[in-house]
């Protein structure tokens, strides 16, 4: 068996389809011609006025239309369950839930209404791998315990320098306005408690990298594309313009930029100059201090970069809670878009409104 | 279909459970072997403290000498952390001008001895400007100079099944090092600071001086060494009054 996708507007491959939809750039919408394949198909799948409305709700959705061609493999038995679940799959991890709904329709009128279709997790495809929500989630905690930990360490000297050496008795670079607290029970556990969980994070931190490398995670979900490298498609996304479902299922420009920041500058960065305050680890490569300016620069660039996190944190918990806590919360514990598996019908208009 | 994949489940958990399980039986065998778990590897933090400790000991296992600075950036101002101790035996001491001051070295050695500055300072003399980092946060750099403990160590014949070096002080406190920070050359036992005798609130008239870790481990007001090759009959067996006090044993970060 196999799965052509053709787009019918004006002959443009399919992942042009995908793009186009993803940024939300609706170039034109076709009507469907009755007696296209489609149209019959989803008029025999869900009745005749169910899929008249079915494909006029697609036709929204989407700003062209798809033929979606499912041809049966002679070769092996018909409907080889195997094959159409993963051609099912293939659409949709490549082109989301709408084109997946058309799919089910398609592979029924493709003569093969035996087949059970895996529905629940054709139309509700996976949103995060489970690589990234539990590395989301232990980094989540760590940084969290690394940030209350990192405070007991700091309140014992709320006091920034910039060079080598830096004392109460002598000039500094901020003098942060919080008090000087030695006697703190959990300043000397502070740093335990901070270690502990920096290698945690820092495991944690590999452990993802090497993955995003090797699964591509990194160059398909978060590298921007090039022409998402836009003054206006950035400054509309930093306006905060509400997505469309399909937007949504993918991270916009904006987005990825500030994860990409935050993997790759942020967190090595306070690594880095975690590890240029360590008289040990200096020894070794004396570099990591002395590019920065200093073990005391090190420090002060630890605590800004520090802030730059917890501002981030912020941020992406305020849009978690601005685009729907549950909707994007959800997906990032399940890995599914929705709480619920959908029925076959309704499915299609939940997406459509 | 269902049962082949949970028995397929089954022993591809099993698998990896087993390779998990044996991995880490050898990591702690080679842990052990190569003397790579500190004395504070218990309880909660002991994973991570492990970790560090480890890793820095595999890092700096070339003997890395901590960075050492250009008298130009002799910190102008030094910070005074703790004024010296008020003990009637140090008080006589310091009433003496600690001419009758004397580090006992005793323990796993061949030779116990003890040593008067006078005698510290037959042993060829070194300097080093290096940090003294507090990990409070506050550092300072100063020109330290004194012997090196491994001179001092070696003329006293420490025993070949030594693992660990204990120092005792004035101020009632206690730490240890391994072999391979005791035997480090920049591992002082300081008796000059700045070009001047060692300032009496920095630790006259002989303080440690370790350079690749944190402040606290430079001990002042030293009275007494001993080698061992067991913590458990010293203290609360930690190595250091410092976990007990929440420090980890080990400070090279």
């Amino acid at each position: 068996m196999s799965v052509t996708c053709e787009h019918r507007g004006r002959g443009l491959p399919v992942p042009c389809l995908a793009k186009e939809a993803r940024h939300g750039a609706p170039q034109h919408s076709i009507g469907c011609d009755p007696e296209e394949p489609v149209v019959m198909a989803a008029e025999r799948y869900f009745g005749p006025d169910q899929g008249k409305a079915w494909v006029a709700q697609l036709g929204e959705m989407v700003s062209s239309m798809v033929r979606v061609t499912i041809t049966p493999d002679l070769d092996r038995p018909a409907g080889s369950p195997d094959a159409l679940s993963q051609c099912v799959a293939t659409l949709a991890i490549s082109y989301g839930p709408v084109l997946t709904s058309a799919a089910i329709p398609m592979a029924e009128a493709a003569h093969l209404r035996e087949i059970p279709i895996a529905e629940a997790d054709a139309s509700n495809p996976p949103r995060h791998s489970a690589v990234v929500r539990i590395t989301h989630w232990i980094t989540a905690v760590s940084v969290f315990v690394l940030l209350l930990s990192g405070i007991a360490i700091l309140l014992a000297h709320p006091r920034l320098y910039w060079g080598e050496t830096g004392a109460r008795e002598g000039p500094s670079l901020i003098d942060l306005p919080l008090p000087f607290v030695l006697d703190v029970p959990i300043r000397g556990p502070g740093r335990y408690l901070h270690f502990t969980f920096a290698w945690v994070c820092v495991l944690t931190g590999l452990f993802y990298g090497l993955f995003g490398l090797f699964s591509r995670h990194f160059r398909k979900h978060l590298l921007p594309t090039r022409d998402s490298l836009s003054w206006r498609l950035i400054s509309r996304h930093l306006r905060l313009t509400r997505p469309t479902e399909e937007e949504a299922l993918s991270y916009n420009v904006v987005q990825r930029l500030s994860y990409l920041g935050v993997v790759f500058v942020l967190f090595p960065l306070i690594i880095w100059t975690g590890l240029a305050m360590s008289p040990a680890v200096t020894s070794v490569f004396s570099w990591l201090a002395t590019v920065l300016g200093g073990q005391q620069s090190a420090r002060t660039i630890h605590f800004f970069t520090t802030i730059a996190i917890v501002l981030f944190v912020l941020v992406h918990v305020a849009m978690v809670f601005r685009a729907g806590f549950a909707s994007r919360t959800w997906p990032m514990i399940t890995g599914r878009l929705s709480a619920r598996p959908r029925s076959k019908p309704s499915h299609i208009e939940e997406e459509g409104s | 279909m269902s049962v082949l994949l949970t028995r397929r489940k089954l022993i591809t958990t099993g698998l990896a459970a087993a390779a998990g399980a044996s991995g880490l039986g050898v990591a702690a065998y080679l842990a052990k072997r190569y003397n790579l778990i500190p004395p504070d590897h218990g309880g909660i933090y002991g994973v991570g403290e492990t970790l560090t400790y480890a890793a820095h000991r595999v890092l700096t296992s070339g003997h890395s000498l901590a960075r050492e600075f250009d008298r130009s950036q002799i910190s102008k101002v030094i910070p005074v952390n703790g004024k010296h101790p008020e003990v009637d035996a140090y008080q006589r001491l310091l009433a003496g001008g600690f001419a009758d001051w004397k580090l006992t070295i005793d323990g796993l050695v061949d030779r116990p001895s003890s040593f008067s500055v006078a005698d510290l300072k037959r042993f060829p003399s070194h300097s080093q400007i290096t940090h003294q980092a507090c990990e409070e946060g506050w550092s300072f750099i100063a020109e330290w100079r004194g012997a090196r403990l491994s001179d001092v160590l070696h003329s006293v014949g420490v025993q070949p099944q030594a693992k660990w070096v204990f120092f005792f002080t004035f101020d009632k406190w206690w730490d240890s090092l391994d072999i391979p920070d005791a035997l480090h050359p920049q591992t002082f036992l300081a008796y000059g600071m700045n070009g001047q005798e060692m300032p009496l609130d920095h630790g006259a008239p002989v303080r440690l001086k370790v350079a690749r870790q944190l402040g606290y481990k430079s001990l002042k007001y030293l009275s007494r060494i001993t080698v061992t090759d067991t913590m458990k009959n010293i203290g609360d067996g930690l190595g250091s009054g410092s976990p007990g006090a929440g420090y980890s044993w080990y400070a090279g970060i």
